[in-house]
């Protein structure tokens, strides 16, 4: 077990004997990375503070079902993951919306990140053009990191499905990245020409 | 070579998972497919443009307005719903009882001490064995209020509450629709959509079907972590599998009581 995990299974029960603070502190301690996950999976930053905010407020009234069986991140990804999914089916008919030129200058750590996404709108349109099932397992297998056992448990799957969840996302991701590369190579030869 | 069952390997090489031996083997492996070669070459090529991508944060607005409404939605912080889960009734009871048995006795014998000495003071022995019961009951009712998993029991007006009135909170309205056909549930969920609300005129608020003592119990009511308000109950059996079906504004959830996973939804 790592030491984040120890220090927030001691958060928890921390919280659960009344300890409001406690709450502020792993929210704190994991706010960027469910963000993260979240902005990942619906590709639409109002959305995913929208999903954010919901995944802790869930948290929050819903802490004292935290078994403990697996790690609270662990835990919290599943949370965020249902959120997610459930605000991309009521928004379903809604197209999904490349990342907007958001930059705030007044956050230091996020501006410099900011700008960098915006280096690849290719891979954000790549991600926003797999089905949710296989963007949530590349996302926190790729982007997050995590192991596959822990995104089986936050995806509420068998490790087979993960595995191959996996698989198939990343191969459609490649070949639309080949496919984006190879029209705009293409597009750029009928401009030089 | 099958490759449908080749994905497992194929990963482990793209992730640099083996040793060099142990890799090389299994790349020669696949030196002969080459659906397997492109497979391999497209997880190498998405693993890269992953790894590549820069993590993102909130902005400081983003932030603050993220921390601005957790604050607004939070209630007073949740207690650890059950800490004895499994114990019956009346043993969570017994340290109650045991603690106004005790009373009750120095009381009595208090009141032969004082009795043989200054005479009994029947109004006060009665006043405390008053007070003796209703912590008595009070002690009851919290106990019985934690195992039906109520919040909720005290009437308002102090009046005794009975054991009929500690019974677990029902949910009315609980549709059996027995085995069916996917078909089926099809035009059960349509069914739903349109029918009058089955849970009341303003349905189920999902805190109350919540209550681990619900009866009937609802396996997935947990998992249903809509905002919305649960205005119809179905429970079913779909080509083998029991399903909990749930309108929630308007949409219709089926949930597999299986894993709690959701096997449709209705729009």
């Amino acid at each position: 077990m790592s030491f984040r995990s120890v220090e927030d299974a001691g958060l928890v029960s921390s919280f659960l004997e009344g300890d409001r603070r406690a709450f502020d502190e792993l929210m704190r301690a994991h706010e960027d990375r469910v963000f993260a996950v979240c902005l990942r999976i619906l590709t639409d930053r109002d959305a995913a503070l929208d999903a954010v905010q919901e995944t802790f407020i869930t948290v929050y009234r819903k802490a004292g079902q935290f078994s403990g069986a697996s790690a609270f991140s662990t835990w919290l990804y599943r949370v965020a993951v249902n959120t997610c999914y459930d605000h991309l089916r009521r928004n379903r008919k809604h197209q999904a919306q490349p990342l907007p030129d958001t930059t705030d200058p007044a956050d230091v750590r996020s501006e410099d990140l900011l700008g960098s996404v915006e280096l690849r709108p290719d891979l954000e349109q790549a991600l926003a053009s797999l089905a949710p099932e296989f963007r949530a397992a590349v996302v926190l297998s790729d982007l997050e990191g995590l192991p596959l056992q822990a995104v089986a448990e936050a995806l509420d799957v068998p490790i087979g499905t993960v595995k191959s969840r996996v698989f198939r996302g990343r191969r459609l991701l490649a070949e639309y990245l080949r496919n984006l590369s190879g029209s705009s190579a293409h597009q750029r030869g009928e401009h030089d020409a | 070579m099958t490759h449908e069952h080749d994905f497992e390997l194929i990963l482990a090489i793209a992730e640099g998972a083996m040793g060099p031996a142990e890799q090389a083997a299994a790349e020669a492996v696949l030196a002969p497919c080459q659906v397997c070669r492109t497979d391999l070459q497209l997880q190498r090529e998405a693993l890269a443009a992953l790894q590549a991508a820069p993590p993102v944060v909130m902005t400081a607005s983003e932030r603050a307005s993220f921390h601005r409404t957790v604050a607004e939605n939070l209630i007073p912080v949740p207690q650890k719903a059950h800490t004895q889960p499994n114990l019956p009734w009346f043993q969570r009871l017994m340290p109650a009882m045991a603690a106004a048995a005790a009373l009750l006795v120095i009381v009595g014998v208090g009141s032969i001490l004082v009795g043989r000495t200054a005479g009994t003071d029947v109004a006060a022995e009665a006043t405390t064995t008053a007070a003796v019961t209703n912590l008595d009951q009070a002690d009851f009712r919290e106990e019985a209020a934690d195992t039906a998993g109520a919040a909720e029991l005290d009437d308002g007006a102090g009046a005794t509450t009975t054991a009929a009135a500690l019974a677990a909170p029902q949910v009315s309205g609980v549709e059996e629709y027995g085995s069916v056909s996917s078909t089926d549930l099809a035009d059960i969920a349509a069914q739903m959509k349109t029918s009058e609300s089955t849970a009341g005129s303003e349905g189920y608020p999902l805190d109350f079907l919540r209550s681990p003592a619900l009866e009937p119990a609802l396996v997935c009511a947990d998992t249903a972590n809509s905002e919305g308000r649960i205005t119809a109950i179905g429970r079913a059996t779909v080509d083998g599998d029991n399903v909990e079906i749930y309108r929630i504004d308007d949409l219709v959830k089926v949930y597999s009581t299986a894993d709690c996973s959701l096997t449709n939804l209705f729009e």
